[in-house]
């Protein structure tokens, strides 16, 4: 009978503590953390950095929270279709590396606040969204660089690029010297090929 | 947060369920050194005689609750992925009075049946054949009563939420509610053995 | 034969199956249950009979998707499993493993098979009903503080005291 009145009163202490205390989270902590992470840009990834590491075929997932339309008409390759809402409902593991995209950055960033304050550690956004992932990885302006670290570097977006279906736009050295100031203009040539560019792109994503 | 394991992917779904034999051997083990296997002890639950169901089953939840609460608190686990089954109110209400029917009738639930079963209790195997019965019944009436099962959804509800307090104050009641069942029940098992 | 070994003290078996319950919560983030795995094992010989019917039954439906696809690659199923070992071990350990029909001393066999067949049928129905039984709701939402859980808990004793008196022969 003493060891059933030592369990009882070391039950009651432990739930005499548990109502001081109140509540089991101690959640303050959360907000400075989130914070420090923006400070420091650990809260998203450049267009650059998620090709590299899709490329080298690491695993992260990828979720698109635009509108469908938007996402059947093109999309990064694997991405899965998630509004904010069923991001939260959703089960993606807590460590899970997660990429969030949007058109631009400011959606993308919400949604990722939300998953923070559920203590989603490995999560990140997309810098520039989709519209940056086009500009930076799909279709890059790429001018022929003369050192070979440029020429390298160079080689590399040709790669990236068609590996995710784009199309880099290539401005010969010689023009791009001249054309430096007018590079723009050169882009009503560009529109031709990206018509075909995206009927080939929904082959590629619509099966 | 170094907790939930699983939810925080430290393994993959091979080792869940290598863990998930592990953690029922547990479970296995402590139902049957409570006396579980046998639908006789557990029955004297409901004319009072031995009130062992009701001593096992709070200082377990009790243990469990408290663990958790106590856990959190020191930033071991992350209590917002633990998952909290969602109340649906009356179909709960319905299908606890039609369990306690069965419960106090077949004198098991389904895991102390289990339990019975395996350590040879003819009628623990009787008991799961009635159970997969009742499964296949519900299963095949399901399309029939798929919205009274859905009724009454309240989502993810807590007593904390609903009576307003502290988690940790729920805890306490909780707690006190259980000790004076626990001197209740002493009192009652002396007077029925001096009875006897 | 052994004569068998005596219970254990009810408060630590009790704490004994908070701490198993403490750590699936911990490991997995999920308690126990049993009642689903039973419908997993169900489903699973629905399926063999009649891959159609389990497609277009919402209810065999959602046991049918696991990682694999089979039912039985299922967490809880491979927990109950351990339940089974977990029990035999305890048992055999304690001598108390043998072929036997647990009832009162007034009672006759068969009355107690009807009765464990028809108390199985309504447990098996109030479980799913209800979603969970006394693992996956009662013990694991209890600890949780799901208000579902408590309602269902106060269910099952309030009417298993209220009918109690109908069973009194069989276990007395």
């Amino acid at each position: 009978m003493t060891l059933n009145k030592l369990l009882a009163s070391f039950g009651l202490i432990l739930a005499l503590l548990a109502a001081i205390v109140g509540e089991p989270e101690r959640d303050d902590s959360t907000l400075e953390e989130i914070a420090l992470l923006i400070q420091s840009e650990e809260d998203h990834m450049t267009p650059l950095e998620l090709a590299e590491q899709l490329y080298s075929g690491k695993k992260i997932r990828l979720i698109d929270i635009r509108d469908s339309v938007s996402h059947f008409e093109q999309h990064i390759f694997n991405s899965e279709l998630m509004s904010i809402q069923q991001l939260l409902k959703n089960e993606i593991r807590k460590n899970e590396l997660t990429v969030l995209y949007f058109e631009g950055g400011i959606h993308a960033s919400q949604a990722w606040m939300l998953m923070k304050m559920k203590h989603y550690d490995n999560i990140y956004t997309l810098l520039g969204g989709f519209n940056g992932w086009k500009e930076i990885v799909l279709n890059p302006t790429l001018h022929a660089g003369k050192t070979e670290e440029e020429k390298k570097e160079f080689e590399r977006r040709k790669t990236l690029s068609r590996f995710f279906g784009g199309e880099p736009i290539d401005i010969p050295e010689e023009m791009s010297k001249k054309n430096s100031i007018h590079q723009h203009q050169s882009l009503p040539k560009n529109n031709l090929p990206k018509k075909i560019r995206k009927s080939e792109d929904e082959l590629r994503f619509q099966c | 947060m170094h907790a939930p394991f699983y939810q925080l992917g430290l393994f993959n779904n091979d080792t869940a369920l290598f863990l998930a034999v592990v953690i029922g051997i547990g479970f296995g083990f402590f139902l049957e050194q409570a006396g579980f296997g046998s639908s006789v002890k557990l029955a004297q639950q409901f004319y009072l005689r031995d009130l062992t169901v009701f001593k096992v089953m709070f200082s377990a939840i009790i243990t469990a609750m408290l663990g958790l609460f106590w856990l959190s608190w020191l930033g071991f686990i992350d209590l917002s992925l633990v998952r909290i089954l969602p109340t649906y109110l009356v179909p709960q209400l319905v299908g606890g009075l039609l369990f306690g029917v069965g419960f106090v009738m077949g004198g098991y639930c389904p895991g102390t049946c289990c339990v019975a079963a395996v350590t040879g209790k003819m009628d623990g195997w009787i008991h799961l054949l009635g159970m997969i019965s009742g499964i296949i019944v519900f299963g095949e009436l399901f399309p029939l009563i798929s919205d009274f099962y859905s009724s009454t959804p309240l989502g993810e509800l807590t007593l904390q939420q609903v009576f307003n307090l502290s988690h940790g104050s729920v805890v306490l009641l909780i707690v006190l509610v259980a000790l004076a069942g626990y001197y209740g029940a002493e009192k009652l098992e002396a007077r029925h053995r001096s009875m006897r | 034969m052994r004569t068998p070994k005596p219970y254990l003290n009810p408060y630590l078996a009790g704490i004994g199956l908070g701490l198993v319950l403490l750590s699936a919560l911990v490991v997995m983030g999920r308690g126990l249950g049993a009642s689903g795995a039973l419908s997993s094992v169900v489903t699973f010989g629905v399926n063999i009979v009649a891959p159609s019917h389990t497609q277009s039954n919402t209810f065999y439906k959602e046991y049918l998707s696991t990682p694999t696809g089979n039912p039985l690659n299922d967490w809880l199923v491979f927990e109950i499993a351990g339940v089974l070992i977990g029990g035999l071990i305890s048992g055999l350990l304690s001598g108390r493993v043998r072929r036997t029909v647990d009832k009162g001393m007034r009672a006759t066999n068969i009355a107690r098979f009807v009765y464990a067949f028809s108390g199985g049928l309504l447990v098996g129905i109030g479980s799913k009903l209800a979603r969970g039984c006394t693992s996956g709701q009662a013990l694991t939402g209890g600890a949780l503080l799901s208000v579902g859980s408590w309602v269902f808990m106060i269910a099952v004793f309030a009417s298993a005291y209220a009918v109690a008196f109908l069973f009194r022969k069989q276990w007395m």
